[in-house]
């Protein structure tokens, strides 16, 4: 079929999807059998019925289960994700604090990893069975097989406390600092449009850690599909019958194989974002990024119903529509897949 | 954290893996044939050894055995590995620490291939309105990170090591079935299916005994290579909180404990490392079988 | 493959490297060389402030909204330092009680503005407790005795109770009270009404700043990340060190010890005991410590339908021997603490070191394995303690003692499943009555017995959770001590009431945790105030 109807009929597609993952969040966060709002006041408030009846009426907790859902699909539709127990605050505004950090953070450790994982990968594949294969595929071994909290917890004990090579595990920014003008949240982003540069590299500085430690799984997967997709494509007969041709090897690496090699690590590099995204709750968590991943773990522990199903939702969302692209992405350049 | 990897692995295993040609050798030739395999069979087979063998090797409860006047001790003669905040044998609780962590990885690898099996046959081979079905199920599942599900599911249920479990298979079938549902598709047009059909052979006859033995292969050399992300994320959600439940053992849970104490080294790097062989080994010999079924990428 | 090609391909990887690094290397040389201290005219504290959900003093009940307000508004009354026993003015330069102990007439001091200027007068602190009182949110409670609250000229305050409460002034000083600028929080939408707690508006305002005459102001709160405060030009007091104070969001206790170590931050307010063992021999920093007027306790039912076992106070007595509690404290705890014979801290009126040393039990197994067996369970029995998984409390790590218990109760025949949960969970759980045994802790509201035997005698909060009832005998010691002011009588009263829980209660009091805060080198003129955790800045200077 055309681009144009595929690209619809998987829009349309995405739409069960979408629902789906709501109704999915709403019932999982619903089967606490703690009271979330009880646990949220202090010890004395809650020997006071109307204080409690309050509460439960202000988040809507008095209703029956399908009218809250009915309620949250209704708001949703508005943009509205419920207010958050803890913070007091609409889900929402809570997100948009918290997202741009977890956006650096994963943007950065794709980056890198693809900085790393895709010479790695055409190393390996070039210099296939020799030293340069070993050494990447050792590497990227080791990127898929180290937890990634414990690269970090080690990895700054090693290099702040001990060696005082980079900053304190403290987030974004030093304090001492002040930071850039909020234009992106993206901290980085902000300090260069500020021109700002002592905040830039204090930036880069605090990300540099992180993103390295999020990146290694990533960068183990990315050279292993690259290294594996260019094998497969360099053997293949129209490499062949190019090189037999008498064109330039490396042009024949470049041009053809290495372009439809990319396919597979492009789609896998889509993927791999909304895992990064679920990958940052690790990272975070140790380095004190403050993303949606801590936010995600401090609310999952205080049964934050809103603030739970806003960060699965927002994630979920993310990944639907990354596979939307990438999909499409695939099928522009793949007219095959279209027939599927 | 895997999916994408495993789908993708999963992908270029299908076409790797040809059905009619492939050369079998036994799981012993594998492991001769190539010396990483060797080494991570063995580092594989000592950890299971030692969480296995536990109570042998050493005299320490894992839980009970506690000393509050020598707690955070460094290793010495009477605690190789040292001890932690409550004077707990450090080597015992990796090795104890191991049953959970191998356990669980291997368990929900296990149901998760098995669920996955049955569901992406089923799909494949029914077609329509089930293959929708289910495959928008898996989609579903698929779109929440792992984490992020396995969380939500722990917070509301209540951290527990059943509900860990329960929270990963959830997440985990999905690959599985895309990845069967591929190759059933694939061998529902081949001559023996038809043949098969042509012979009058009932529908779910020839699902269960011709299509589904023949997906078995490149689900194994997937699942081997999956069981480390499994031991990772049992691990990944022991460190935050909502695996495997203090005070029992586990590799992440314990790495989690040593996060407040930077000076004793001896709480974060022996788990690390156990992990860390152990997902290799895990790597090592999966990637050995898989090149073994290949014989493309000798 | 020729040679000439081989090149092309290695080049395009090395060039990729050299990019990579480039990146890599460009963050390590970019960096600004690392100030040994923090700038002078800064203050930087470490602190966990998650808990922080709301800085307005009509609704907040948390910790760290405590820290904050101890530094932005001021109550009528105050402690200095250390001594929770004799309040002092602030806002309040004089004050009257009447003969029955019902009415307390305050004289407000002249010549006060708040941060922004305006004047302080007798309409601003009765907005603010008439709001408190109205707003009927958790720290309502604090001002629930009060019948009338009224500005008799601009400089005096009335307030009334409807019955004696000898703690009442006690209550005053506690964070809750402080005054707010009834001009400004009105123009934000803040009302007094009876009404308030529906029509009230200004709850985000004062999220985002202060409205009080302290000698700091709040600037900016950014949940989970930072605090600031800045000096506030008005205050009335000696002026303010610093330009800025900012609480920064730190959740590791490890990490706060490291930061203060290396100079990035000036004071670290969660560092525990076992961080704080290698610094006491570090020249960078300075460990205070500080006897807080917090409880670490456990908790068992008394209710058959929760647990048979628990029921019988033999057993229970049994619990309160067998516990190692000098494991507790002299090895898990390094000593760094003190421990309460039930629960009243040590140092409070009725339970002073005397009082507590004649009363303290000791661990006798054989005196706990006897009392089970009267009990008639010398073959143990099972049940389940429920604890926060994590937590730190005062320094104090809650996993440790929770595996501890678990294991001093196996040696007299209790099988503990140990339950550890996310703390909303199991605060929802013991509010609703449901649990047989958890391991939890209390924090002070204000310094006066009565907020200890209140709570953990019959008709308090949670001793209705452990379904606690007494001898019709004892019903209204509690209210006799709460109201008469004889101190002798009290005390009397009071040891009465920690004898009694001795013999039958739910309780079994482990820890009055030591708080640690650890300074810079180059800070001076802190003082530790337990009742604001240590989070009273004002007199801190560089």
């Amino acid at each position: 079929m055309g681009l144009f109807p595929y690209i619809v009929r998987r829009l349309i597609l995405t739409i069960p999807i979408l629902i789906g993952i709501t109704l999915t969040a709403f019932v999982i966060s619903h089967a606490v059998p703690a009271d979330p709002v009880m646990a949220n006041l202090g010890q004395r408030a809650q020997d006071d019925p109307s204080i409690v009846a309050r509460y439960r009426h202000q988040y809507g907790l008095d209703q029956p289960l399908p009218t809250q859902y009915v309620y949250y699909i209704g708001g949703l539709l508005h943009g509205d994700l419920g207010i958050s127990i803890s913070s007091r605050r609409p889900v929402v505004d809570d997100l948009k604090q918290y997202f741009p950090a977890t956006l650096e953070l994963s943007t950065a450790a794709l980056l890198l990893a693809l900085l790393i994982g895709v010479p790695l990968g055409v190393l390996a594949a070039v210099y296939r069975n020799r030293l340069p294969d070993h050494l990447a595929r050792v590497l990227s071994l080791i990127g898929i097989s180290t937890p990634v909290f414990w690269l970090g917890l080690v990895g700054s004990i090693i290099l702040w406390y001990h060696f005082g090579l980079l900053p304190a595990p403290n987030g974004q920014l030093d304090r001492s600092i002040d930071p850039p003008p909020v234009v992106t949240g993206l901290v980085v982003v902000d300090a260069l449009l500020a021109g700002n540069w002592t905040a830039l590299g204090n930036a880069l500085w605090h990300l540099l850690l992180p993103a390295s430690v999020l990146a290694a799984y990533t960068m183990g997967i990315i050279t292993r599909i690259t290294r594996g997709s260019l094998l497969e494509v360099l053997v293949q007969d129209y490499i062949r019958t190019a090189r037999a041709k008498g064109v330039h090897s490396a042009s024949v690496v470049l041009r053809h194989g290495l372009r439809n090699a990319i396919i597979p690590t492009l789609t896998l590099a889509g993927l791999s974002y909304g895992s990064l995204l679920s990958g940052a709750v690790l990272t975070e968590t140790i380095f004190a990024w403050p993303g949606i991943g801590l936010y995600a773990t401090r609310t999952a522990g205080q049964a934050d119903f809103p603030a739970i199903l806003g960060v699965a939702l927002l994630t979920a969302l993310i990944f639907v529509i990354l596979n939307l692209v990438v999909d499409v992405l695939y099928a522009v350049l793949n007219p095959q897949v279209r027939l599927a | 954290m895997s999916i994408g990897a495993v789908e993708v692995a999963g992908s270029s295993a299908v076409e790797s893996v040809d059905l009619v040609k492939t050369r079998r050798r036994t799981v012993w030739q594998v492991i001769r044939g190539n010396p990483l395999a060797l080494a991570g069979a063995i580092v594989v087979g000592l950890w299971v050894l030692l969480a296995i063998a536990a109570p042998l090797v050493t005299r320490y409860d894992p839980i009970s055995a506690q000393d509050a006047y020598n707690t955070l001790a460094p290793p010495s003669a009477a605690h190789l590995l040292g001890t932690d905040d409550n004077g707990r044998d450090v080597l015992s609780r990796l090795a104890y620490g191991g049953r959970a962590s191998l356990g669980i990885g291997v368990v929900v690898v296990a149901s998760g291939v098995i669920i996955g099996l049955l569901l992406g046959a089923v799909a494949g081979f029914l077609g329509r309105v089930a293959d929708e079905f289910i495959m928008r199920l898996a989609d579903i599942v698929l779109a929440f990170p792992i984490i992020v599900l396995a969380m939500a599911i722990s917070a509301a249920l209540g951290p527990s090591l059943i509900n860990a479990m329960m929270a990963m298979i959830i997440v985990w079938w999905p690959t599985y079935a895309r990845v069967v549902r591929g190759l059933v598709l694939e061998l529902k047009e081949r001559e023996f299916v038809t043949a098969a059909r042509a012979l009058g052979v009932n529908e779910w006859r020839i699902l269960w005994r011709t299509v589904i033995p023949n997906t078995i292969g490149p689900v194994i050399v997937l699942a081997t290579l999956d069981i480390g992300n499994a031991i990772l994320t049992v691990a990944g959600l022991s460190f935050i909180g909502f695996g495997v439940p203090p005070p029992n053992p586990e590799w992440g849970a314990l790495i989690s404990e040593a996060q407040q104490y930077p000076d004793q080294w001896w709480l974060a790097v022996f788990p690390g490392i156990a992990i860390f062989t152990a997902i290799m080994g895990f790597n090592f010999f999966g990637d050995a079988v898989r090149d073994a079924l290949d014989p493309r990428t000798q | 493959m020729s040679l000439q090609s081989r090149r092309y391909p290695k080049s395009r990887a090395v060039g990729s490297a050299l990019v990579a690094a480039a990146v890599v290397f460009s963050g390590l040389a970019l960096r600004p060389s690392m100030p040994a201290h923090a700038a002078s005219n800064t203050l930087l504290v470490a602190r966990d402030i998650s808990d922080g959900k709301t800085m307005d003093p009509g609704h907040s009940y948390e910790f760290t909204a405590a820290v904050v307000q101890s530094n932005t508004y001021d109550t009528l009354v105050t402690y200095n330092g250390t001594d929770t026993a004799h309040p002092v003015g602030d806002l309040a330069t004089s004050w009257k009680v009447n003969s029955d102990g019902t009415v307390y007439t305050f004289n407000l001091r002249k010549n006060v503005r708040f941060s922004n200027g305006d004047p302080l007068t007798a309409d601003d602190v009765v907005f603010s407790y008439l709001r408190l009182k109205y707003l009927n949110d958790n720290p309502a409670f604090l001002i629930a005795g009060a019948t009338n609250i009224k500005a008799l000229d601009k400089y005096t305050v009335q307030i009334t109770l409807g019955a004696p409460d000898v703690s009442f002034l006690a209550a005053l000083a506690d964070q809750n009270f402080g005054v707010l600028d009834s001009k400004l929080v009105k123009a934000h939408g803040g009302v007094d009404s009876s009404d308030a707690a529906t029509k009230d508006k200004a709850e985000s305002f004062l999220d985002s700043q202060s409205a009080g005459t302290g000698p700091y102001k709040m600037t900016n709160w950014t949940r989970n990340s930072q605090i600031v405060l800045e000096r506030n030009p008005n205050y009335f007091g000696p002026r303010a060190a610093f330009d800025k104070i900012i609480f920064q969001h730190q959740v590791s206790a490890a990490q706060q010890r490291l930061l203060v170590q290396r100079g990035s931050v000036d004071i670290a307010m969660n560092v525990s005991l076992q961080q704080a063992q290698p610094l006491l021999h570090d020249p960078n920093v300075k460990v205070v410590t500080g006897n807080t007027l917090d409880l670490i306790y456990l908790a068992m039912t008394t209710s058959m339908t929760r647990s048979v076992p628990l029921s019988s106070k033999y057993v229970r007595q049994a619990v309160r021997y067998a516990i190692d509690y000098d494991g507790i404290l002299k090895g898990l705890l390094k000593g760094v603490g003190t421990r309460p014979n039930s629960m009243i801290p040590v140092g409070m009126l009725g339970n002073d070191t005397a009082t507590n040393n004649s009363l303290l039990i000791h661990q006798d197994l054989n005196k706990a394995r006897a009392l089970m067996k009267r009990a008639g369970y010398s073959r143990g029995f099972t049940t389940s303690m429920y604890y926060t998984v994590g937590a730190t409390v005062d320094g104090v790590a809650i996993d440790p003692l929770a595996s501890k218990i678990q294991n001093d109760l196996a040696q007299i025949g209790i099988t503990i499943k140990l339950v550890p949960q996310q703390d909303s969970v199991n605060l929802a759980e013991y509010r609703a009555q449901k649990l047989p045994m958890i391991l939890y802790n209390w924090g002070v509201d204000y310094a006066d017995p009565d907020d200890y035997a209140g709570p953990f005698s019959p008709g308090g909060g949670p001793a209705k959770r452990m379904f606690y009832t007494w001898d019709s005998k004892l019903a209204n010691i509690v209210a006799q001590a709460k109201s008469s002011t004889d101190n002798a009588k009290r005390v009397a009263l009071y040891r009465q009431v920690q004898q009694t829980w001795l013999d039958e209660s739910p309780w079994v009091g482990l820890v009055q945790p030591q708080n640690i805060i650890v300074l810079g080198s180059n800070i001076k003129g802190y003082v530790f105030s337990p009742l604001t955790l240590g989070g009273n800045l004002r007199s801190v200077h560089k």
